[in-house]
């Protein structure tokens, strides 16, 4: 199966391409076992070439995938040694891009909200415990990260927004934040989970209410040397 | 006949001017816990000192953060000290609050995550706009109408059209003369009340500590009295301190870390409070601790 691609044309709508992935990662994970059910889902945007690739690393899938073009009446284009080669430019370049990252943003969101859930609950568990220090940082890098992931398109920049909220409060209180306090962060993550999209208002509503519950401000390292002799007023 | 309870005196309103709202809102963990104790809620500020805070801390990110789009720096790094090369004291200090974008993992120094680290502090003005707006009430007061801030920073519903915003922030800063023209600073000098105290804060005779900065914001005074029409936002802003406590009515506590007001509160017979700068509180906090020290018993250690 090595370097094949598959192109299904959807009539009158838009194309997908399904091709190997060229590392050979792990995006099997992601697309096994639901793509028979919906194909939407399969589609990861690729924000070098504003294309959109379905990726797969075994020949059981691309079964799948041509049963699902049988079932839902969608031309079966070809499989080819080249990928992209079935499909041109011109064609690439039509691809509904509004439609497919909207319904990427809540897949993005809940995934990421489920991973960062888990682990602000394990760091409740782990608080006086030894290893408190690395599930800490492992919740700070995945704050990182998705925050690096999110900024990438508008559709998904108010999320990360609000994941800036929770590095901006969080990180003056690791040391001394309680459980009580934790659970009502995962609390607040369900919930911005659960939403529609991430707007102002939503995001203002998170803002406030993830100050409410670790209180003080916005932590902003402070560079002043207060070891200095205090200069004269001006 | 029953006795009546005698109410107890009522509060003064608590007034922060720029320089609480500073260190409130970006200065040092120990000087916010010190003034969140100090200064009761709720705390008002006004038209004008929303401005003078925005100048300070907000505006100069704006600059920052479309200055570091430009290709010529390649790394976020570049940009902010090249930036920060021009500042003075109080903006760099404000500015260097950004070292907490490093901290969090964004690196100043690699080119690929520049713009992480633009979209962090993104992020940072329009939330800190958002604390500021939660932290402190306008009380509606500013008889000097001043113009430069005519947009809030507040998050658009779309956002793609953030950095419009944001543009519009600083361009409506930057186009002085058009603000000056809306404003009515020299009104301050021709109506009565305010010009009277105007006249009594430049009475004062300087000295003290605060001598050097009473003397300048009283030339002041007397250049913006001589011909108010031509007073310019620069001028404006070198007798900030005076324009805040000389517009703001009697029945308010201004509550201050600038010794200047010591002497100015006075003549205005307002009610006033000088908090001590955060090196002040470390110098206490470190005999407090020395003192416990040599109270403290010998151990068998020891």
């Amino acid at each position: 199966m090595t370097g094949s691609s598959l192109a299904i044309a959807v009539p009158n709508e838009q194309v997908y391409v399904v091709s190997e992935d060229a590392t050979g990662s792990t995006t099997n994970k992601a697309a096994s076992g639901s793509a028979t059910k919906d194909l939407d889902k399969l589609i990861l945007a690729d924000k070098r070439t504003t294309t959109y690739r379905i990726l797969f690393t075994d020949a059981q899938l691309l079964g799948d995938l041509q049963n699902v073009a049988k079932a839902r009446t969608i031309t079966y284009v070809g499989v080819s040694e080249h990928p992209w080669a079935d499909i041109g430019q011109s064609s690439i370049g039509i691809l509904p891009r509004k439609k497919i990252v909207t319904s990427f943003e809540p897949h993005l969101r809940q995934a990421t909200v489920k991973k960062l859930r888990v682990l602000v609950d394990e760091f409740a568990l782990a608080i006086g415990h030894p290893e408190a220090a690395v599930v800490m940082n492992e919740l700070k890098s995945e704050l990182t990260e998705t925050y690096k992931r999110s900024i990438g398109s508008p559709e998904t920049r108010n999320f990360a927004s609000a994941i800036s909220i929770l590095q901006d409060f969080l990180r003056p209180h690791w040391s001394m934040i309680s459980s009580d306090k934790l659970r009502s962060v995962s609390e607040r993550l369900d919930w911005l989970g659960a939403q529609d999209k991430v707007d102002a208002r939503l995001l203002n509503s998170f803002f406030s209410d993830i100050r409410r519950i670790l209180g003080g401000r916005m932590f902003f390292e402070s560079t002043e040397d207060l070891s200095e002799p205090e200069p004269e007023e001006d | 006949m029953t006795d009546r309870p005698i109410p107890p005196k009522k509060l003064a309103k608590s007034f922060a001017d720029t320089s609480i709202a500073v260190k409130f809102e970006v200065g040092t963990s120990l000087h916010y816990e010190y003034l969140t104790d100090a200064i009761p809620v709720p705390r008002y500020i006004n038209n004008y000192v929303r401005m003078e805070f925005y100048r300070t801390c907000l505006v100069q990110w704006i600059y920052l953060y479309f200055e570091s789009a430009h290709s010529f720096y390649k790394t976020f790094g570049d940009a902010f000290k090249t930036f920060a090369e021009g500042f003075g004291r109080e903006s760099k200090i404000t500015t260097s609050a950004l070292a907490t974008i490093e901290s969090d993992g964004f690196s100043f120094a690699r080119s690929d995550e520049k713009d992480a680290c633009r979209q962090k502090l993104q992020d940072h003005i329009f939330f800190l706009a958002s604390q500021f707006r939660e932290d402190f009430t306008d009380n509606g007061q500013d008889p000097t109408r001043c113009a430069r801030i005519s947009d809030q920073i507040k998050f658009p519903n779309e956002s793609a059209d953030r950095d419009s915003l944001l543009q519009q922030v600083a361009q409506t800063f930057r186009k002085e003369p058009e603000a000056r023209a809306r404003c009515r600073i020299d009104h301050l000098f021709r109506v009565g009340a305010y010009r009277s105290r105007l006249e009594a804060v430049s009475k004062i005779t300087p000295a003290g500590r605060a001598k050097k900065a009473l003397v300048k914001i009283q030339e002041c005074i007397a250049t913006a009295g001589a011909a108010p029409e031509a007073i310019t936002c620069k001028l404006c802003s070198q007798m900030g301190d005076a324009v805040i406590a000389c517009t703001l009515p009697i029945e308010w506590k201004l509550h201050s870390l600038d010794r200047v007001h010591e002497p100015i509160s006075t003549a205005l017979g307002l009610e006033y409070q000088i908090h001590p700068s955060d090196r002040a509180l470390v110098k206490e906090a470190v005999k407090a601790e020395v003192a416990e020290a040599e109270d403290r018993p010998p151990t068998n250690e020891q």
